[in-house]
């Protein structure tokens, strides 16, 4: 099982979406407690 | 079962070593029973015809359901074999619901079955064989669809099936490594770390909702453990094509997918109201309470992962009816077509509603006016009459087997609510408990919930196509 730079690229694109997303819900939680 | 076997034999526990020997002699005498059986058909190469597809599918998850609840059954932790069965589907459907006793002391072989199962299970058994076993692949695209997965990566099944195999490793060896450094970090032994870490990101990735523990969640103590596992659970909840997309150097599909802003908005809507509801009450004071306890919760919900950081007694208790109406409501919607979640998912919600904005659209303009509507999922595609209806449907199927759970639930004696909440879990393939869903359950709801659980995996047609192949073979010895 090979794996290419794009691949590798991609798979650390999602990564960062998802901390993003985890970062918006977040940010959403401490808003509304505030 | 090799895997559980060589695990039992390296650590000595010689127990379910023998009961994992015994199943692997049962299923290959079967195997070996059944290609006897069909040797005359595949020595004419028969055509493989639709429907064979859709039966052979389904008879397969349940063949594979009794084979496997073996271990279960010789391990002693299950009442009966239909809790064995009822943990197995489980399993296979990643839905991630427990009538294994005593789960704190269960070998560590029997974990690595159980984590296994829900790990094979949310990437699809048809799907294996497809990569790793069948040499042939004439007529495989039928059974591969018969799993409810309908999406071609690449123009042959078997390298679609390679794809989803070859992602879903790469994860698997990510995830592992980041639960079990983060494992050692609070306390654990490397060797506990590791299983631990294993058999999280198993269930994890496959939104499955099983863990070691009774505890689930709450064992860890951790907020870093739950933010790797919301990370990987929502990974495991989208679509292969969008993981497939964004890994091509199609990054841009990420934010332009119909599905991801499904469920995005889905998801922050149904988290927003529950941290409204549970701010109101008072229950959790701060920020990061807040977020751990209930935003948590809601994202395993919709991601349809069932990972829980509070007990079943709270969500009956602590939630409140409204809290329960969010959760449900999460629950049924669930993660994304052609990943490893259940509920109806997020690109027939989208569908759906932009057909519903669209017929608003087409009362509103002129007769003579013929307009398209399109939306985006991996390419542009026209929102057609037949897709509508054939999403419509779906879900019209899914909220039908959540109403007769529910009834099912509540003429046994549970609260309305209860019911609910524990009949979502079960047909989105969640695996949440309000505390439904114990040995000493009603035998009718045990195998309701396992009917319910096979029926929402496998998005009803194929099992539906089984239903009709009895019938019409009991009518054929009825005529004759």
């Amino acid at each position: 099982m090979q794996i290419k730079k794009n691949e590798v690229k991609g798979l650390l694109v999602e990564l960062l979406a998802v901390v993003a997303y985890i970062g918006v819900f977040f940010m959403m939680t401490l808003a509304l407690m505030m | 079962m090799l895997i559980p076997l060589a695990t039992s034999l390296l650590l000595g526990e010689w127990n379910p070593f023998f009961d994992f020997l015994i199943t692997l002699a049962i299923s290959t005498t079967l195997g070996l029973s059944l290609l006897l059986i069909g040797r005359e058909t595949r020595e004419n190469k028969s055509y493989v015809q639709w429907k064979h597809g859709l039966v052979v599918a389904s008879l397969s998850w349940v063949i594979l359901m009794v084979l496997c609840a073996i271990p279960y059954a010789l391990s002693g932790h299950v009442y009966s074999f239909l809790d064995a069965c009822f943990d197995v589907m489980s399993g296979f459907t990643t839905t991630g619901l427990v009538l294994t006793q005593d789960l704190d002391h269960l070998s560590l072989g029997l974990n690595m079955w159980r984590h296994m199962l829900t790990f094979i299970g949310g990437q699809g058994m048809i799907v294996l064989a497809l990569t790793f076993l069948l040499k042939e692949t004439a007529g495989a695209y039928i059974f591969y669809v018969g799993e409810g997965k309908d999406i071609n990566l690449v123009p042959n099944v078997k390298g679609t099936a390679r794809i989803i195999w070859k992602i879903s490793l790469i994860y698997l060896l990510i995830g592992t490594i980041a639960l079990w450094i983060n494992g050692m970090l609070i306390g654990l032994s490397p060797l506990s770390a590791f299983f631990n870490g294993l058999f999280i990101f198993e269930s994890a990735w496959s939104t499955g909702g099983f863990a070691p523990y009774t505890q689930n969640m709450m064992f860890y103590h951790s907020f870093s453990y739950e933010i790797i596992t919301i990370v990987f659970f929502i990974l495991g909840s989208l679509n292969f094509g969008l993981h497939y997309a964004a890994w091509s150097g199609n990054k841009k599909e990420i934010l332009k997918n119909v599905e991801t802003q499904s469920f995005f908005i889905t998801t922050f809507i149904t988290s927003a109201l529950a941290v409204i509801a549970l701010a109101k009450s008072g229950i959790y004071t701060d920020a990061v309470s807040m977020f751990r306890r209930v935003v948590y919760n809601v994202l395993s919900a919709h991601t349809t992962t069932g990972f829980n950081n509070v007990y079943a007694i709270q969500f009956a208790k602590e939630w409140g009816d409204f809290g329960i109406l969010i959760m449900v409501v999460a629950m049924l919607i669930g993660g994304s077509a052609c990943s490893t979640a259940g509920g109806f998912k997020g690109l027939r919600v989208a569908i759906v509603f932009k057909a519903f904005i669209a017929d608003i659209k087409r009362l509103l303009s002129s007769e003579r006016n013929v307009k398209l509507f399109r939306f985006h999922h991996i390419k542009d595609q026209i929102l057609t009459d037949g897709l509508v209806k054939a999403s419509a449907l779906i879900i019209i199927c899914y909220m039908v087997t959540f109403t007769i759970g529910t009834a099912l639930g509540a003429y046994y004696g549970y609260p309305l609510s209860n019911a609910a909440f524990e009949m979502a879990s079960v047909t989105g393939n969640v695996g949440l408990s309000i505390g439904i869903t114990t040995p000493f359950m009603p035998v009718a709801l045990k195998v309701y919930y396992i009917i319910a659980m096979y029926l929402g995996r496998l998005e009803f047609i194929s099992v539906f196509a089984l239903i009709g192949f009895i019938i019409g073979g009991v009518k054929k010895i009825w005529i004759k």
